[in-house]
């Protein structure tokens, strides 16, 4: 009936989509500054879907030393995990629907 | 990683949220490991931005607190600015008690009609940052400001024209140098109404506007016949007398041919002791605000006319040898120039060629 608002309600944007599938492909916790560079996506952004996906309880922060200094990087939790998949799940329907209408 | 990444780092973590701080933390920590620090740390202070603005906007308290605090900034800064616009800058002028009194210290010194009420505008605005001389304006309905100014008089004198016919405008342009000294010796007299000689002043300026003429200190009789019951003598007229010289545009134009090259130094320190320039066709009127010299010389060899207001100087500038005027405070200096001179205002900094609007 609404497309529109039952799209933003309920799949992520391409670009949370797009960190959601890097995240799920890599086994092992991520650094910022490497998602940063494997995509095109701004500090600014990137750190900001991190944030959303800590306050949803998908993602881990794991601190550890790197060349005498602290570093940050992130995984998905099990939840994120499960979320993650039926997000990009939901988000090829869409776009097959959307295909075949077409 | 630089100073300036670290200062952005640390600035951007402390605007943040308290809640949010942990993802700038990560940020400022990551950034040792980045090759370009600086623009991930505006990256960081942009987040830490849009966060503190959200925070802001999801909590009703600090958006009332933010609401208050603009509306406050917006009254400190806009408010003033509006009254100050309100404030006509050519309203009636009220005359102060110490807003007539022009003095003339040298013979050379010509007190412009309408000096007396740009000085008045001198007094007040400051606070407008107006420039305080102008070109009398013809009479026109009173603004409300205005009607309100008026208001404030013990007696509103309607502006008219002057009731004496200029022909009989008893002081002639040789008189000037007595007028000048008879305006000074006025200047202690407290009989003489204040209201009466702006209003005067104002009263003449239809004169200007209708004959096209220069205004004039000739035309001082109603300023004298308001002042006729004082202890001056009788042909001493107030500052806001004014003198009448038929402005002959181009008088000296047979000598156009030449190339006419007058200029007028001024040395000073700074530049806003002239100001307020005014070009006609056939005038430069500088306003002094400061003592200062005015050099005129003339660079070739010309003869062209130069007249002072206030003493009808005619200057024969034949001559490279400049010719040095001692302006005092507040006076103001005529210069009427052919149709193709032209006059350099060099005040040091600055260099202004002005010449007469053809």
């Amino acid at each position: 009936m609404r497309p529109f608002l039952r799209k933003r309600s309920r799949i992520p944007s391409e670009q949370q989509l797009f960190l959601l599938k890097f995240l799920l492909d890599s086994a092992d916790p991520v650094h910022g500054y490497d998602m940063m560079k494997s995509s095109d996506l701004g500090p600014g952004t990137l750190y900001g879907l991190l944030k959303k996906l800590f306050d949803e309880g998908h993602l881990h922060r794991h601190s550890e030393i790197v060349q005498g200094r602290c570093r940050i990087s992130y995984q998905l939790t099990d939840k994120g995990l499960h979320y993650a998949r039926r997000a990009l799940l939901e988000a090829e329907l869409e776009r097959g629907i959307a295909g075949v209408s077409e | 990683m630089n100073v300036l990444a670290q200062t952005l780092l640390n600035l951007a973590f402390s605007i943040a949220p308290r809640q949010d701080r942990v993802w700038l933390e990560d940020m400022r920590y990551e950034a040792a490991f980045i090759e370009n620090p600086l623009s991930w740390s505006f990256s960081a202070l942009g987040l830490a931005l849009r966060w503190r603005l959200a925070h802001i906007l999801a909590t009703p308290s600090q958006m009332a607190f933010a609401s208050v605090a603009m509306a406050a900034v917006a009254a400190i800064l806009i408010l003033p600015n509006m009254t100050s616009k309100v404030t006509p800058a050519n309203s009636v002028a009220l005359p102060t008690p110490q807003s007539p009194t022009v003095t003339a210290e040298s013979p050379d010194t010509y007190i412009d009609p309408s000096l007396s009420r740009s000085a008045e505008a001198q007094d007040v605005p400051a606070e407008n940052g107006s420039a305080a001389y102008s070109e009398p304006l013809p009479p026109t309905l009173p603004t409300p400001s205005q009607a309100i100014t008026e208001a404030e008089l013990p007696e509103p004198i309607p502006p008219t024209l002057p009731s004496t016919p200029l022909a009989e405008a008893p002081t002639t342009p040789s008189d000037d140098r007595d007028v000048v000294l008879g305006d000074s010796q006025l200047e202690t007299d407290e009989d003489v109404s204040e209201e009466e000689v702006s209003e005067e002043a104002l009263s003449q300026e239809p004169i200007q506007e209708m004959t096209g003429m220069i205004p004039t200190d000739a035309a001082t009789t109603s300023t004298e016949a308001a002042s006729a019951d004082t202890n001056a003598t009788s042909a001493a007229p107030t500052s806001a007398e004014t003198t009448i010289i038929e402005s002959a545009p181009g008088s000296s134009s047979d000598t156009a041919t030449i190339e006419a090259m007058i200029e007028a130094a001024v040395q000073q320190e700074k530049k806003d002791e002239v100001e307020a320039l005014e070009v006609n066709t056939s005038t430069v009127r500088l306003k002094i605000t400061k003592e200062v010299t005015l050099l005129v010389y003339q660079g070739t060899s010309i003869n062209d006319e130069l007249l002072f207001s206030g003493t009808t100087q005619t200057a024969n500038l034949g001559y490279d040898l400049p010719i040095f005027i001692k302006a005092s405070d507040g006076s103001a200096i005529e210069l009427y120039l052919s149709a193709d001179s032209s006059i350099t205002l060099d005040s040091g900094e600055i260099e202004r060629i002005i010449k007469p609007i053809p």
